[in-house]
Parts: structure tokens; C-alpha cells; sequence
């Protein structure tokens, strides 16, 4: 039978992170995306005019929804299942997955299927990223780098934007190496203070690594060091990242949260609770600034057509990040053994719903998406 | 598409967000039909003549400066009988007479005034203070009468043409380079332009383009000439009809709604640009139900043949993984019990396998009778594509099913090419 990367990462993520991305997923369409823009505004503004800040902090109050700490309360404020269990959160970002590339299962859900369903998830995620992400014949860009189908990183070669990758695990490194470069970018725009913070916490959890590990990844960045002052260097977030990245599968689990807590702190935010959450922040607005046409349709028209098209414009970005946290944590973990008890859980549902009422069938859709429709 | 490895491996979307925006739109021929359709209508509106445009109105003064119903009122004069016509056109001849002689005075330097009303007994307008009739013609009798009905307004403006009459006469001020033949094809002119506004041309403008565009697809290598008279007549049927009857269900939404103005003339005109997009749909459907009807069925009975193929050497495959399950069973039995463990674990893998080879099975059981079963709604190639995915998943090799493997790829090339011949872009 063949390996889905996909549901093997879903199964050994941590319920934490999923419970961040499926917040986030959820909360990645028009209307938030407005609301964050409005609150990034609104910190400029406070930083730039100190004038503006006690009105500021009253709105940008109202603003602010980060995925609250309380993930019960979470899960009754989005609509969800009660009480929500680890396995509930990692079945929930699965079937977010699955539910937006049109996948659900065809009936009572079975491991056969949905390992199936899985790799038909993998595959649509490669077809995305190389739809999102195209070679251009003819573009070259001395500063830009390609991720080739082997994870490696070719200077010059192709514009940043070019995707090669055929499987899951090219998705996953490509995607990771580009929240790093993107991240990166989002560092050198901080005030200086706040730089030294990160590039501190950043180099105390390298520290953290084996020596080995430590040494493969300055090795690969060309780094002579991963003290707080190299990492503050531009660039060197990136190439550090990208380097750290590529040590996931030999160094496991350490190495993996590593990378989920630099990226965390990369992107302001300290901690492993909300680290992917956080980052749709900065790509759902660039995918938002990348398409005019569908934002202004879906401003203008306001329609349930171009809201939703735009809504799932900006999870087409998200979506392949999901993707490669899995299967990032299925490369740090030894094969897990929740594959049974996952289905299990989803077949417990999808029989409730036989005798559910109105209110509990919709909390059931509403938390896994991918059961068969009602007929 | 000339490969099934080229069709599995393309990305979910191989167009650009602008291209998808522009397809969605419809595409270039959409595109032409709205740039041709609204280009029409500024060119109508710019053709009207300024001077004819004012005498309508000057007519008319109950709905001064409505767009749409000068076109409607302009639609009805040319549609009435020749008699009324005629009569209809000498009258706004006159009106319009009055516009060109009043602008030829203003021209002059002279003060022009006109009444309010299009109906003062013996004069038209006012120039320097002094009531003017305006006639314009061909025989000298208009003047005369004139002079002999109303002795106390003596000044006339008169065309070219009957300003040879009354050479000794200071009164009469003749208009010069304008002839009576010249008013009569400006009014004509600017009526047929006003009325055009309602008007598409969809029965010159659709067919058009669907020969310009086969045309352009057969130059291109990408259809054929026994191709060609099918899909000009599908294309053109089609999109008429698509495009036709949105246009009278946007006239009538037009009545429906009370619209005035220039949202009356544009509601029809993007009605028939949708009816015109759906015409595409409605002509792609007939050209893959009927025109590749027979690649159609070959392509069916080819995946029929490919799931029940496979669904051969599933069951052969879950035969030979039973036997070996039932191996291990025996050789736990046997084994030191250290080692059952170990020995259950490869069980539980084979059973994993088992499930998921039957559940393969299952779907090709269904598959080999219903073509649904893989198609997720993107067609009969995206069945294939699904078909063969869920057989390599499997673990059916390649060669395991060479002779249904041929088959399908002869099908698929066969229906692809047959596509992009037909409905001119690739499938």
C-alpha cells in the first residue's frame, strides 16, 4: 500500500498547531483579510504618529484575533464539535485539506480511503503549487533560486516564484524554504530593537540543536556562525532557515520543532502555539495584493461567487503550507500508529450523524468537511 | 494533448489568473462579439448629426435627451409604411433645416433664438430680434406660399437649390452648401443611426465571427477542413440563438423596469454578450454530444475496458495476498512466541493492503459498468486520468494491462485531438 507523507505528518503533528492552522484556514478569506490589513495600518500608524495611539489601541483591540488560547473556546466560537480531542483537531485540518480540493469520502469513511483520498490530496497540492508557482520559459534572475525536484537550491537559474517539485516532499521543502526567504524579508522591515530580540531568541534556540546538526546547518547556510549578530545579517534568516529545513529528515522531531518555533519567532510571535496561524498573515496578503482583479470583482460585486473565489484564492496560498508542516512532522517522526484510531474517531462521527439533529449534523460538517453530502 | 503522461502531469491550472479572468469572460471570441457589439454602438451614437440630433429633440420635447427613446421613436419612423414614412421624413427635414440654417447664421455672427414651441404660425426662429421662416426644398411654390399666407414675415432662409429663384429678393437668405438632397440623407442618415442603437447586427455581426475564428484555427493547424462547415454552423447557430433570445429577455427586462437612457440601450447589449457566452457552452455541448459522439463512446468503452482490466488483476492480486495471509497465519502458529508479535504486525500490514486493494476493486467493479464513478466533474479525459492513477495506486503495473493500457491511450488521444478540432482550444 502506498505511503501518504501526508497523513502520516497529520497524525504525529502536534493538535496545537493544527488547532493554529485550522483557526487560521478558517479565518483566511475576505473579510479577515481586510480586517488584518486594517490592523497592520493601524501599527504603522502607531509607530509612525504616537498621536494616533490610544485611538489606535481601541481599534486595533476590536481588530485583533489571534486563535484564542482557549482552544474549547475556539472550537464553540467557529461553530465546531464539543468537546474537541487532540485526534478532533488533526482530523479537522485533514479535512479542511481534503474538503478544498474537492475530496470527501464516498461513504462511511474507511483507512483503505482515506489513505487514498490522502494521496489524491498530495498530488493536487503539487498541481496547485506548480499552477501558483510556474516555470516561465526565458526568466532568469541572478538573485533568485529554484528548488529542484532533489530539495536542492540552484542560484540563478529561475526566478524565486519557480516551482519543479513532483512530489509532496519537493512541496514541502520548496514551501518551507520560501516562508523562510519570506520571513526574512519581513525581519529587515522591523525596528532595530525588535530585530535584536528575534535574532536573539532565534540563536538561542539553535543553540538548542546536537552539535552536529548545529554544524550541518551552518555548513549549508555558509555561515561561520549562528550567534544573535550573524542572524541579524540580511539574508541570513533565509539560508539559515533553508539549511535548518534540510536537516528535518536526519536530525527528526528536535529539528522539526526548531523550525516551527524559528519560523514562529521569525514572524513575531514566540512560541509553537500559533506558528503557522501567523504566517498566513503575511502570504494571504500577498496573495491578495497578487490578484487585483479577483479582490476588486469580489469588492465591487460583494456576490457570494466572487467572495468565495476570492476566499479560496487566498487558501490556495495557505493550503500547500498545511500541507508541508505534515509532511515536514511525518519526516521528524517514526511511522505513527493513529492511523485506526483517527478513522475510528471520523467513523464515530460520521454514524452520529444518522440521529444527529439539524444543529449537531451541521457542527459535524462543519469540523471535518469531507463526509459524503446529505442526501 | 497527445499523451496520457502529459495529461497526468499537469498542474491544476495551467493558465495565468488574467487568462482564467479573460476565459471565464468568455474568451477572445466573447471579447470580439462585446467589442464589435459595443464598438457599433459609440459609433452609431457618434454618427448621429449634431444639428439632426437637436430638431429631434427640438420635436420631441418630452423626452429631451433620452438616448433610448430617441432610438425607439427613430426605430418606429423607419418601420412605418412608405406613405407615413415619407411623410414623416419631409417634416424633420424641415427641422433639421432650421438647426443647419440657425448654425450657418450663428456662423455668420448673427443672434439666433428659437421658440419654445416647434409649432409658431409663420416663422421658425428669431435672427437679430426679426422672425424668420426657414423652408427647404425643391420647388419655389414653398416660398411663394409662404410670403403670399404671411406678407408681414418676409425674411426665409431657403436651401441652396431654391435660392436661384429669388436671386433679386434681400429677404430671402439662402444657406449655402446646403441642399435639399443633403438635409433629406442627414435626417435619413441620423434616424437609421439612432435606430441602429437598438440593433446588434447579430445576423451578420455572430456569423462573422465564427468564420473569422475557424478561419484563424484552420490557418493555425488546430482544425481541418472537414471540420470546418460543422463547427461555423454550430458556432454560429449556437451563439445566435445564445445570444438572441438573452437580448429580448433584456428588452423586456428593459419594459419590465421603466429603464430610460442609456442604461435601456446597454442592458440588451450586455444581455446579448452573456447570451452570446452561453451560445459558446450550448455550441461546446452540441460539438461533444454529436460531432464526437463515436470518440465519445470509443473513449467510454475503453475505460470499461481499462476497470474491468483491472478489476482482473485485483482480484488475482488479493488470490495470491490471501495465500500468503494464510501462510503467515499458519507460521504464527508455528513461531516462538517472541516472535508473534512481529509475525502480527505483518499481518495487520497485509490486511492493510488487503483493504486497500478491495477497495480499489470496488470502485473498478462500479467503474466497468458506470463511467461516473471516476469522473469528478472535469470530464471524460479527467475520468482517464483518475481511472489510471487508481489503478497505479493499486499496484497494477503498467504491463499488466498492455492491451488496455493501448486501447486508453489510442481513446484519449483520439477524443483530445478531437476536442481541440472541434471546440478549437485545448481540452
Amino acid at each position: 500500500m502506498p505511503r501518504s507523507l501526508l497523513l502520516e505528518g497529520i497524525l504525529s503533528e502536534d493538535p496545537e498547531a493544527a488547532r493554529a492552522q485550522v483557526w487560521a484556514f478558517d479565518h483566511a478569506t475576505v473579510v479577515g483579510e481586510v480586517g488584518r490589513g486594517l490592523g497592520r495600518l493601524i501599527d504603522a500608524a502607531q509607530r509612525k504618529l504616537p498621536l494616533v495611539k490610544p485611538v489606535a489601541e481601541i481599534v486595533s483591540g476590536q481588530l485583533s484575533r489571534l486563535a484564542p488560547s482557549d482552544a474549547v473556546r475556539h472550537a464553540r466560537d467557529d461553530n465546531l464539535i464539543l468537546p474537541i480531542e487532540p485526534d478532533h483537531w488533526r482530523a479537522a485540518k485533514l479535512g479542511r485539506i481534503l474538503r478544498h480540493f474537492n475530496l470527501r469520502f464516498a461513504a462511511e469513511p474507511s483507512e483503505a480511503e482515506l489513505v487514498d483520498l490522502c494521496l489524491e490530496a498530495e498530488a493536487r497540492a503539487v498541481a496547485l503549487l506548480t499552477s501558483a508557482h510556474p516555470i516561465r520559459k526565458g526568466e532568469k534572475d541572478a538573485d533568485a533560486w529554484l528548488v529542484d525536484g532533489r530539495g536542492e537550491v540552484k542560484r540563478g537559474v529561475h526566478t524565486a516564484d519557480a516551482f519543479s517539485g513532483t512530489s509532496v516532499t519537493d512541496l514541502s521543502r520548496y514551501v518551507l524554504r520560501r516562508m523562510f526567504v519570506e520571513l526574512d524579508a519581513t525581519f529587515a522591515n522591523k525596528p532595530p530593537e525588535e530585530q535584536e530580540r528575534i535574532a536573539a531568541d532565534l540563536a538561542r534556540q539553535l543553540a538548542e540543536l546536537p552539535p552536529d546538526v548545529r554544524e550541518r546547518v551552518q555548513r549549508e547556510a555558509g555561515v561561520s556562525d549562528l550567534s544573535a549578530d550573524a542572524l541579524k545579517r540580511t539574508g541570513a534568516i533565509a539560508t539559515v532557515g533553508g539549511a535548518l529545513v534540510g536537516t528535518v529528515g536526519i536530525a527528526g522531531f528536535a529539528a522539526y520543532t526548531t523550525v516551527t518555533s524559528v519560523i514562529a519567532t521569525a514572524a513575531g510571535l514566540v512560541g509553537l502555539t500559533l506558528p503557522f496561524g501567523v504566517y498566513v498573515t503575511a502570504t494571504s496578503a500577498l496573495a491578495f495584493l497578487s490578484n487585483p482583479f479577483v479582490l476588486t470583482a469580489a469588492t465591487l460585486l460583494g456576490g457570494h461567487f466572487a467572495l468565495s473565489r476570492a476566499n479560496r484564492q487566498i487558501r490556495d496560498r495557505f493550503i500547500p503550507i498545511m500541507v508541508a508542516t505534515a509532511v515536514m512532522a511525518a519526516a521528524a517522526t517514526p511511522l505513527p500508529t493513529g492511523q485506526s484510531r483517527l478513522v475510528g474517531e471520523l467513523a464515530r462521527y460520521f454514524s452520529a450523524l444518522k440521529t444527529a439533529d439539524r444543529k449537531l449534523a451541521a457542527q459535524i460538517h462543519n469540523t471535518f468537511r469531507c463526509f459524503p453530502k446529505a442526501k | 494533448m497527445s499523451n496520457p503522461i502529459e495529461f497526468l502531469s499537469q498542474p491544476a491550472s495551467t493558465t495565468t489568473s488574467g487568462q482564467r479572468a479573460a476565459a471565464l469572460l468568455g474568451g477572445s471570441d466573447t471579447g470580439g462579439f462585446a467589442a464589435i457589439s459595443l464598438g457599433d454602438l459609440i459609433y452609431d451614437r457618434v454618427s448621429i448629426d449634431p444639428q439632426a440630433l437637436e430638431a429631434f429633440d427640438f420635436v420631441r420635447p418630452a423626452n429631451d435627451a433620452d438616448i433610448h427613446e430617441l432610438a425607439v421613436w427613430s426605430h418606429h419612423i423607419l418601420s412605418e409604411p412608405t406613405w407615413t414614412y415619407e411623410g414623416n421624413v419631409n417634416r424633420l427635414q424641415g427641422y433639421v433645416f432650421e438647426r443647419m440654417a440657425a448654425l450657418s447664421l450663428r456662423q455668420s455672427g448673427a443672434v439666433v433664438e428659437f421658440p419654445d414651441s416647434p409649432s409658431e404660425p409663420g416663422w421658425d426662429f428669431l435672427v437679430n430680434g426679426e422672425q424668420v421662416q426657414a423652408k427647404c426644398g425643391l420647388s419655389p411654390h414653398l416660398v411663394s406660399d409662404h410670403l403670399a399666407r404671411y406678407p408681414d414675415i418676409p425674411r426665409v432662409v431657403v436651401n441652396e437649390d431654391l435660392a436661384s429663384h429669388f436671386g433679386d429678393n434681400a429677404h430671402i437668405m439662402p444657406i449655402h452648401g446646403v441642399t435639399q438632397e443633403f438635409v433629406r440623407s442627414t435626417t435619413e442618415d441620423s434616424l437609421g443611426d439612432a435606430a441602429d442603437m437598438l440593433d446588434l447586427h447579430l445576423a451578420s455581426v455572430v456569423p462573422a465571427i465564427s468564420v473569422i475564428r475557424n478561419a484563424y484555427h484552420l490557418w493555425r493547424g488546430n482544425t481541418d477542413w472537414s471540420a470546418l462547415a460543422g463547427n461555423v454552423a454550430t458556432d454560429a447557430a449556437s451563439r445566435y440563438a445564445g445570444a438572441g433570445a438573452a437580448k429580448l429577455a433584456g428588452t423586456g427586462a428593459v419594459v419590465m423596469l421603466g429603464l430610460t437612457g442609456w442604461p435601456a440601450i446597454l442592458l440588451p447589449v450586455f444581455a446579448a454578450i452573456t447570451g452570446y457566452r452561453g451560445g459558446r457552452a450550448l455550441s461546446d455541448a452540441i460539438k461533444r454530444e454529436v460531432f464526437l459522439r463515436s470518440e465519445r463512446a470509443a473513449l467510454g468503452q475503453a475505460l470499461h475496458q481499462w476497470s474491468s482490466g483491472s478489476q482482473r488483476v485485483l482480484t488475482k492480486m488479493i488470490a495470491l495476498a490471501e495465500k500468503a495471509q494464510t501462510r503467515f497465519t499458519a507460521v504464527r502458529e508455528r513461531a516462538n512466541p517472541d516472535y508473534r508479535a512481529m509475525v502480527d504486525d505483518w499481518l495487520e500490514r497485509l490486511r492493510a493492503e488487503q483493504a486497500y486493494r478491495q477497495f480499489h476493486l470496488r470502485r473498478f467493479e462500479r467503474g466497468a459498468v458506470d463511467d461516473r464513478v471516476f469522473d469528478d466533474g472535469s470530464g471524460p479525459l479527467g475520468a482517464c486520468a483518475a481511472a489510471m492513477v487508481s489503478a497505479s495506486r493499486a499496484g497494477i503495473l503498467p504491463a499488466d494491462l498492455d492491451g488496455e493500457r493501448k486501447l486508453l491511450t489510442a481513446a484519449i488521444h483520439a477524443y483530445a485531438a478531437g476536442l481541440r478540432r472541434r471546440l478549437l482550444r485545448r481540452p
